[in-house]
C-alpha cells in the first residue's frame, strides 16, 4: 500500500451511444429508462446519463480482475437490455453524424490531501497525450474526416476535455474539465478526461490500470511535477499531434523527440508496481500491447470502415453499430491489421495560421488549439511580424485577426 | 438530403480483395427492402416503403452483414427509389418580365416542392418540410441559404437549413419544422404565382398558421405573409384533429368549463430562423447588417471549429432597437446578398448566432395575445441581390437579371425611413449616366420600398448606382 494512494482504487465513467434502427441517438428520455432498467437489474452498476448518453459506472474497485469481471457482466446485461429495446450500441469517441464527442472518463483514488492530489494532475499532464493516442476513436466526427485520429481531443471534446493548467498545489482550486482534473472534493480521486470512448471492455479496463498504475507512479516516486514553460508548451503541442496522428505520432519530451508507442512502452514499465497493487502486470495488458507493436488504433478500424462505407458518415454509424455487436471486433481487427508506420508531425503552427480569415476573433482561435494562450499570442505576434496576418481590435477591444492572402 | 433504411434480403459476393491499407475487404451486391427513413424524423412517402432494391457494398471481413441486417442508403440511392427520375424543371431563370412556376420534387426527397422562378431569382418551397422557403437564389445559381443538416438536439430536431417559421409558444423544437402543410394556389393571377400553405398546429390547439408566398416578374425574391389564427380550444365532446387519444373527456375538464370559455386565449410569438452564408473557401468572409437605434450592428460568421457545442447565451448575439425593418446577409468578396425587410414596428428584436453552423439568425417578433377566433398577419419580404448599400434605416439592393439579348436587367430596390411618392437614382457606368425613377410600393405586411428597373448594355459594367435624394444618401458599386 502507498502512502499517498491509500487505499488503491480505480473507477470510471464510460459514455456510450444508444442508437435507433435508424443509427440516430435516441432520445434523453430513452436513455433515462435503460438506465433504469439496468439498475434494477445490477445495483452495484450504478449506470447514469449524460445528456443522451448512457454512462457506465462500475463503482469503486479494488482489483483488476473484479475491474473486468464487473465491465463484462454489465456490457452483457446492457446489450440484453437494448435487444430488448431494437436498439444498438455505438462505443466511440464521437456519433459520426450528429452531436458532442463521446468519452471514458478515468478516475484513480483514494486520495486523502488536495496537495497531493494536485501534484499528481500537474505530474500526469506530460502522460495526457500518448494516452490520448492510445484511445484516439473519433475520426470521424460530425460529418468531418480527413484530419484527425480524435476530432473529440483536437475540438477540446467541445469543452468537455480542455488542455489542463499547471497549479501551485497550495494555491489551486476545484475545477471542471480540464484533462486531468482534481476531483478530491467529488470523490477523492483525479480523473483523466481526455480519453475517448472505447468499443472495447477489455481494452478499457488495460487503459484503467495503465493509468492508475501511472498515478501510483507520479505519487509514490515524488517526481518533479511543475513543467517549465517550454516543456509545457512541449506538452500542448503532443495533444494537437495525439489528436493528429494516434499511435503514429512522434512527440517530444523533455526537448526530445519520441515515438508515440516507444513512450508508451515507457510508461508501461513506469506503471509496473502500481498495476502490482491492483493485479495485473504490464505482461498481461494484451490488447494495448498489439496496439503498440502495430500502431494502430480504435480510429484506424473506424477508418477501414469508412473507406469502405465511400466516406458516407450516416452509412458507417449504421454499419459500426452492425460490427459492434461483435464484442471483440476490435481485438479481430488487430490481429489482421498491418503495421503502421510513425509519422512525420505537421505544421501546427500553419494549421492556426490557415484557420484565420477576416477578423477572426481571438476567442475563436483560443478554442481551436491546446496551445496555451500565451504560446499561442506568440506565434500571432511572429505572424503579424511576418506580414502573414494583420492585427485589428472590435470595437470592444477585442482582438481579431486578418490573414493578408484572404481576399 | 433524404435517406432510407432497408433491411438486407440477400447477399451475393462478387470478390474479396486487398486494400491500399494492407486490409482485405469482400464486395457485395445486397439485395435490400426498404423499412422507412433513415432520418426518423423526417417522413418518406409510404408508397418507397417495403420496396426492394440492390445495392452495391464493400466490407471490412470479416463483419459482412447477414440476413435481416440494417442498412443505410446513401442519398442517391435513396433518390433513386424516391424520384427514379430527375424532375423536369426548367434549367436556369426565364427572360422577360414573367414567373414561371412548377410544382415538382426537385431535391428528389420523395415530395414535390413548388420552385418559382422569374428573371432575378428562383425560389424552392417545401410545403412538406414546414412550408420552408428553402432555396433563393439569383442568376447566378449562388443559394443565399445554407444546408446545414445539423442534428442539433438528439432525436428531435435537425436544421434543415433554408428559412424555417416557428411559434416560439411551441416548445423547443416544435412541431413546423418537420410538419406537412396544407397547399393552395392562387389559379386567378396568371402574372404572378401565389400559394398558400396552412396547417393546424396539434402541439398548441386551435393555432393555424397560413404561409401564403408570392413571386411577381419584376421583383427579385418572394414576399411571404404569415398568417397566425387561434380558433380556441376544441370542446371536451368536439373532435379534435390532433386530439391526444389518451385524453378523456368529463371530470375536472367538464368542471372548469365556464372558467375556461373566459379564459380562452394563447400567447404566441412568431419567429423566422434563417440559416444564410454563402458558401466559399473563407467563411468569415459573409457578413449581417443590422440597423438598430444605435446604428448599423456588423456582425460577421466564424463558423465553429469544431461542433456546435451549447454555450451560455451571449448578450451581444441579440440586436434589438431595430430601424429600418430590414436585415441584411452578404458575402464581401462574391457580393452575394440577401435581404430580409418585414414591420420594424411589430419586430422585436434579430438574433445572430454567428459561431452556429448556419449560422443562425432569428427575426422574433413581438409576442401577441389571442383570443378565440381572433389572428395576426405579418409579412416577411425575401430579396437577392448582388450588391447592397446599408445605411441609418435605409437600404439600397442592386438586384441583376438574366441576360437576354445582349441586354442585361438591373433592378433597384430602396428601402427608406421617408416617404415621398418617388426617388430618383443614377446610374453611372463608362458609357455614360442615366437617371431612373424609383417608385413607391407597399410590400404585404412588411412596409414600403421603391423599385425600378434598367435594361443594360454589355459594356454597363463596372458601375455606379446612387440616390441622393432627400435625406437619402446611398451608393453602391456594381461589377456585373
Amino acid at each position: 500500500m502507498g502512502a499517498i494512494l491509500s487505499p488503491l482504487t480505480v473507477g470510471y465513467d464510460w459514455e456510450m451511444a444508444v442508437l435507433k434502427k435508424t443509427g440516430e441517438n435516441v432520445k434523453e428520455k430513452d436513455v433515462e429508462r435503460l438506465a433504469d432498467e439496468i439498475r434494477m437489474r445490477m445495483p452495484w452498476a450504478q449506470p447514469g446519463t449524460d445528456l443522451e448518453l448512457i454512462e457506465s459506472r462500475v463503482g469503486r474497485v479494488g482489483s483488476f480482475d473484479e475491474l473486468v469481471r464487473k465491465s463484462e457482466r454489465f456490457d452483457e446485461e446492457l446489450r440484453k437490455a437494448l435487444d430488448k429495446h431494437g436498439w444498438s450500441l455505438l462505443r466511440g469517441g464521437s456519433r459520426p453524424f450528429e452531436r458532442e464527442p463521446v468519452g471514458a472518463h478515468i478516475h484513480v483514488g483514494t486520495f486523502g490531501r488536495w496537495e497531493d492530489a494536485a501534484r499528481v494532475q500537474n505530474g500526469m499532464a506530460r502522460y495526457v497525450a500518448p494516452l490520448a493516442a492510445l484511445m484516439a476513436n473519433s475520426p470521424v466526427y460530425r460529418g468531418r474526416s480527413g484530419d484527425y485520429k480524435s476530432y473529440r481531443v483536437a475540438s477540446l471534446a467541445e469543452w468537455c476535455s480542455v488542455p489542463q493548467q499547471i497549479v501551485e498545489p497550495a494555491l489551486s482550486q476545484p475545477s471542471w474539465g480540464e484533462d486531468v482534473c482534481n476531483k478530491l472534493a467529488w470523490g477523492s480521486t483525479v480523473e483523466l478526461r481526455a480519453c475517448d470512448s472505447t468499443c472495447s471492455t477489455r481494452l478499457m479496463c488495460e487503459v484503467v490500470a495503465l493509468v492508475a498504475g501511472l498515478m501510483w507512479h507520479v505519487a509514490e516516486r515524488g517526481e518533479e511535477h511543475l513543467p517549465s514553460r517550454e516543456d509545457y508548451d512541449s506538452i500542448m503541442d503532443n495533444r494537437w499531434r495525439a489528436a493528429k496522428y494516434g499511435l503514429q505520432a512522434v512527440f517530444v519530451l523533455d526537448g526530445e523527440e519520441v515515438a508515440a508507442d516507444a513512450l508508451l512502452t515507457r510508461m508501461v514499465g513506469l506503471a509496473e508496481d502500481g498495476m502490482r497493487v491492483l493485479g495485473v502486470s504490464g505482461r498481461e495488458l494484451g490488447v494495448i500491447r498489439s496496439m503498440i507493436a502495430k500502431r494502430q488504433t480504435q480510429a484506424d478500424f473506424q477508418l477501414a470502415v469508412f473507406e469502405a462505407e465511400g466516406g458516407d458518415a450516416h452509412r458507417l454509424t449504421r454499419t459500426l453499430a452492425n460490427i459492434q455487436r461483435d464484442t471483440k471486433a476490435f481485438e479481430k481487427y488487430l490481429r489482421r491489421a498491418p503495421t503502421l508506420p510513425a509519422a512525420a508531425p505537421g505544421d501546427h503552427a500553419r494549421e492556426i495560421l490557415m484557420s484565420i480569415g477576416r477578423e477572426t476573433p481571438y476567442s475563436v482561435l483560443v478554442r481551436n488549439t491546446p496551445l496555451s494562450p500565451a504560446r499561442l499570442d506568440d506565434m500571432l505576434t511572429r505572424f503579424v511580424d511576418e506580414g502573414a496576418l494583420v492585427e485589428g481590435r472590435s470595437e470592444m477591444g477585442v482582438r481579431h485577426y486578418t490573414r493578408t492572402d484572404v481576399p | 438530403m433524404q435517406r432510407l433504411l432497408a433491411e438486407v434480403r440477400k447477399k451475393e459476393l462478387e470478390r474479396r480483395y486487398r486494400a491500399k491499407n494492407g486490409l482485405e475487404y469482400g464486395r457485395y451486391t445486397l439485395r435490400v427492402r426498404v423499412v422507412g427513413s433513415a432520418v426518423d424524423a423526417l417522413t418518406v412517402p409510404r408508397r418507397v416503403v417495403g420496396r426492394d432494391t440492390s445495392v452495391r457494398r464493400d466490407f471490412l471481413m470479416p463483419w459482412v452483414v447477414k440476413k435481416g441486417d440494417l442498412v443505410a442508403l446513401g442519398p442517391d440511392e435513396s433518390a433513386r427509389l424516391l424520384k427514379p427520375r430527375r424532375a423536369r424543371l426548367a434549367e436556369g431563370l426565364p427572360t422577360g418580365a414573367c414567373v414561371r412556376a412548377e410544382f415538382g420534387d426537385v431535391d428528389r426527397d420523395g415530395y414535390k416542392e413548388d420552385v418559382m422562378a422569374n428573371r432575378f431569382a428562383r425560389a424552392v418551397l417545401a410545403p412538406h418540410r414546414g412550408a420552408r422557403l428553402s432555396s433563393l437564389s439569383g442568376p447566378d445559381g449562388v443559394d443565399r441559404f445554407a444546408h446545414p443538416f445539423d442534428y442539433t438536439m438528439a432525436g428531435k430536431y435537425i436544421l434543415l437549413g433554408g428559412a424555417e417559421q416557428l411559434i416560439v409558444e411551441d416548445g423547443s423544437p416544435g412541431e413546423i419544422w418537420k410538419s406537412e402543410f396544407d397547399r393552395t394556389v392562387d389559379e386567378e393571377s396568371p402574372e404572378i404565382f401565389e400559394a398558400t400553405y396552412v396547417r393546424k398546429l396539434k402541439s398548441i390547439k386551435g393555432l393555424r398558421v397560413a404561409t401564403t408566398v408570392r413571386m411577381e416578374p419584376d421583383l427579385p425574391g418572394v414576399l411571404g405573409t404569415y398568417d397566425v389564427r387561434y380558433d380556441g380550444k376544441p370542446a371536451p365532446d368536439e373532435p379534435d384533429d390532433g386530439a391526444d387519444d389518451s385524453a378523456k373527456p368529463g371530470g375536472s375538464e367538464r368542471n372548469g368549463d365556464e372558467q375556461e370559455k373566459k379564459k380562452d386565449e394563447t400567447e404566441v410569438t412568431f419567429a423566422l430562423r434563417l440559416a444564410t452564408a454563402t458558401p466559399g473557401e473563407t467563411p468569415s468572409l459573409n457578413v449581417f447588417e443590422i440597423p438598430c437605434a444605435d446604428g448599423v450592428h456588423l456582425v460577421r460568421y466564424h463558423p465553429p471549429g469544431f461542433g456546435r457545442r451549447w454555450r451560455w447565451r451571449d448578450w451581444r448575439d441579440e440586436h434589438f432597437g431595430l430601424r429600418g425593418g430590414f436585415l441584411v446577409s452578404r458575402n464581401e468578396v462574391s457580393g452575394n446578398v440577401l435581404v430580409v425587410l418585414f414591420n420594424g414596428r411589430r419586430a422585436s428584436f434579430v438574433s445572430v448566432r454567428p459561431d452556429y453552423t448556419g449560422p443562425e439568425v432569428g427575426l422574433v417578433h413581438r409576442t401577441r395575445k389571442l383570443g378565440k377566433g381572433r389572428g395576426f398577419r405579418l409579412g416577411v419580404t425575401f430579396l437577392v441581390g448582388d450588391a447592397v448599400a446599408v445605411g441609418r434605416g435605409s437600404m439600397l439592393l442592386a438586384s441583376l437579371g438574366s441576360p437576354h439579348r445582349g441586354r442585361r436587367p438591373l433592378a433597384l430596390t430602396l428601402r427608406t425611413g421617408a416617404s415621398p411618392d418617388r426617388v430618383r437614382a443614377r446610374v453611372t457606368s463608362r458609357e455614360g449616366s442615366e437617371a431612373l425613377t424609383l417608385r413607391k410600393r407597399s410590400l404585404p405586411e412588411a412596409g414600403d420600398v421603391y423599385t425600378g428597373i434598367l435594361e443594360l448594355r454589355r459594356g454597363a459594367f463596372p458601375l455606379t448606382v446612387s440616390v441622393t435624394d432627400g435625406k437619402v444618401r446611398l451608393s453602391l458599386e456594381l461589377e456585373g
